[in-house]
């Protein structure tokens, strides 16, 4: 239950993060399914810094799930970004587009929505 | 400074979802990967809402015929040129128009008719009436599975039976027909939802709220539509109950594979025949108007809930309200042996603490009660509900017995609660504050 796995960075940094917040990722469930939780899993495509966010990002929303609206018409909005969130994206905006690149490499969907959801709101202004 | 990395242009796409057509418009403008990243757009809402003033005329041609994959097409208001929109539209599988009241709303229509021919799904919401528009729909985009039509204006006001006869004619053309919903609609149907049961068996939904069903056409539903999983219709106030009964008995026999009926004051055989028939069932709403005369609806009765406890083991939510001859005796049973209940709705009925302690004893996964203006229930009912269900997130109690003290067994005993209501009761303004200290998601006036 509380078993953790190893990810590492593409410059080299170690992160031991619980299985179960790994497995916001899409792409690291999927690893973790064909090889285990053993074998550390190498993500050259994640800086350090950027893998730090999306971990501390992993964290929270495992510790504090967010319910899904019912409704489909919610999918769309940009206004009903939870607080924790807006401060997490308080970041510039090449870090921004870092965790872009990265929420869509790992297939964190929620993270996705978050950054692509904070980038529509700078160009509506 | 390194160079700045370049999205994904799946990602762009995806950005596009965020943004209103106008803005949309503009960002693809930017640059090269913003407009192909444009071009794979899935799905646009083209609204009036928006501030158009200072866009080219004709922009939203533009737009719709530079995307090469549009899928889902929302036009919001009075658009003057649907049929120009409609001519680049072949990929299209979903269209929804809402609130078109213009003439033009025909010859778009029609337009949509000839081009988009793949269409699978149509919704169309507040717009004036087009029989020609939507019997040439019907008759063209033959792989339409889901229609739906509400909330018609009628310029002739007052009732026309013949207003949509084609389209309903046509409708009986579509045989993937899957969900097919009117609502507030006044259509006089004859025998067209009869032909329509009979040539498509393969309809799983059907949706007539607040239409004029005849008794002919349950009975075709019956008779043909034995895939149908979800059923709601209202009981016409001028015809003969006796015989719509009878379809609705014929239903809810041959109808097994019901998930989901939705029939105001359902008479009891029907409840004999769900519980028999339909194990299936997960949703059963049997709520009557808050305005119905008190002997509108007395062919629903205790012997009917009763009935229902022998079967719909499925049964997940259970909506019985506006039926004050409805007490304890069959629904504290009925309780008893659905412990899979999630949802209850029993406001302005008769239920008293016995059917509470039945709630108490056998819900445990209940997460939303109404209680609204169920004047029988005491506090002793009251406080069994509040200290076993722990699961509950939304409690409606007012009207009812709630007090100052059984707010706080609420915030001891209901961790996850998001919503409560107690208007009409004598919880004070000090509770409502401990609640919205306790639970600061709540949201409720004060």
């Amino acid at each position: 239950e509380d078993e953790s796995v190893k990810l590492i960075s593409s410059d080299g940094q170690d992160f031991e993060v619980e299985v179960k917040v790994a497995q916001m990722s899409e792409t690291i469930r999927n690893l973790i399914e064909d090889t285990g939780i053993d074998a550390a899993i190498p993500l050259p495509n994640v800086t350090g810094k950027i893998l730090a966010k999306v971990v501390e990002y992993c964290k929270y929303h495992t510790e504090h799930p967010t319910p899904v609206s019912e409704d489909k018409r919610d999918e769309k909005r940009t206004d009903d970004i939870i607080p924790w969130d807006q401060d997490f994206c308080k970041v510039d905006q090449a870090t921004l587009f870092e965790l872009i690149l990265a929420a869509n490499y790992l297939d964190i969907k929620p993270l996705l929505d978050l950054t692509c959801k904070t980038v529509a709101n700078m160009i509506k202004g | 400074m390194g160079q700045q990395a370049s999205l994904p242009q799946d990602v762009i796409t995806f950005t596009y979802q965020f943004l209103e057509a106008p803005k949309a418009y503009a960002l693809r403008a930017v640059c090269t990967d913003c407009l192909y990243a444009f071009a794979d757009i899935e799905s646009l809402e083209l609204s009036d809402s928006n501030n158009y003033v200072n866009l080219p005329k004709n922009w939203a041609k533009t737009i719709v015929n530079e995307l090469t994959n549009l899928h889902t097409l929302r036009i919001k208001g009075q658009w003057p040129d649907i049929a120009g929109i409609a001519r680049s539209c072949p990929t299209l599988l979903n269209l929804e128009i809402v609130g078109c009241t213009r003439p033009g709303l025909t010859s778009g229509l029609c337009t949509f008719a000839a081009h988009a021919t793949n269409l699978r799904s149509l919704r169309i919401r507040s717009c004036r009436d087009s029989d020609e528009g939507l019997s040439s729909l019907f008759t063209n985009c033959t792989h339409i599975e889901s229609v739906s039509i509400s909330n018609g204006l009628n310029e002739m006001g007052g009732y026309n039976p013949g207003r949509l006869a084609a389209a309903m004619s046509s409708m009986a053309k579509l045989k993937n027909l899957k969900v097919l919903r009117i609502e507030k609609m006044g259509i006089l149907y004859d025998n067209a939802l009869v032909k329509i049961a009979q040539t498509c068996p393969t309809l799983e939904e059907v949706d007539l709220r607040d239409e004029m069903i005849t008794a002919e056409s349950l009975e075709a539903i019956a008779n043909h539509c034995k895939a149908l999983q979800t059923f709601s219709a209202t009981l016409p106030s001028q015809v003969d109950k006796g015989k719509i009964t009878l379809g609705m008995q014929h239903i809810t026999k041959e109808c097994n594979q019901l998930k989901k009926l939705v029939f105001a004051g359902l008479p009891d055989p029907c409840l004999v025949n769900l519980a028999q028939h339909c194990q299936h069932l997960e949703i059963l709403e049997l709520t009557c108007p808050a305005t119905a005369a008190s002997d509108a609806f007395l062919d629903l009765s205790d012997n009917g809930i009763a009935a229902l406890a022998q079967g719909c083991r499925k049964l997940k939510t259970f909506k019985c309200a506006n039926l004050r001859h409805i007490g304890d005796s069959g629904m504290a049973g009925f309780i008893h042996e659905h412990p899979n209940l999630e949802g209850l709705w029993l406001g302005n009925t008769s239920v008293g603490d016995e059917t509470c302690a039945a709630i108490g004893d056998t819900l445990k996964k209940l997460r939303k009660l109404s209680l609204r203006d169920c004047t029988e229930v005491t506090r002793n009912g009251l406080q069994s509900v509040i200290t076993n269900c722990t699961a509950i997130e939304r409690l409606w109690l007012g009207g009812t017995d709630m007090t100052d003290r059984l707010v706080d067994v609420v915030i001891t005993n209901c961790p996850l609660l998001k919503e409560i209501t107690v208007q009409d009761t004598l919880v004070g303004k000090k509770s409502l504050r401990k609640l919205a200290d306790a639970f600061p998601a709540l949201g409720w006036a004060l």
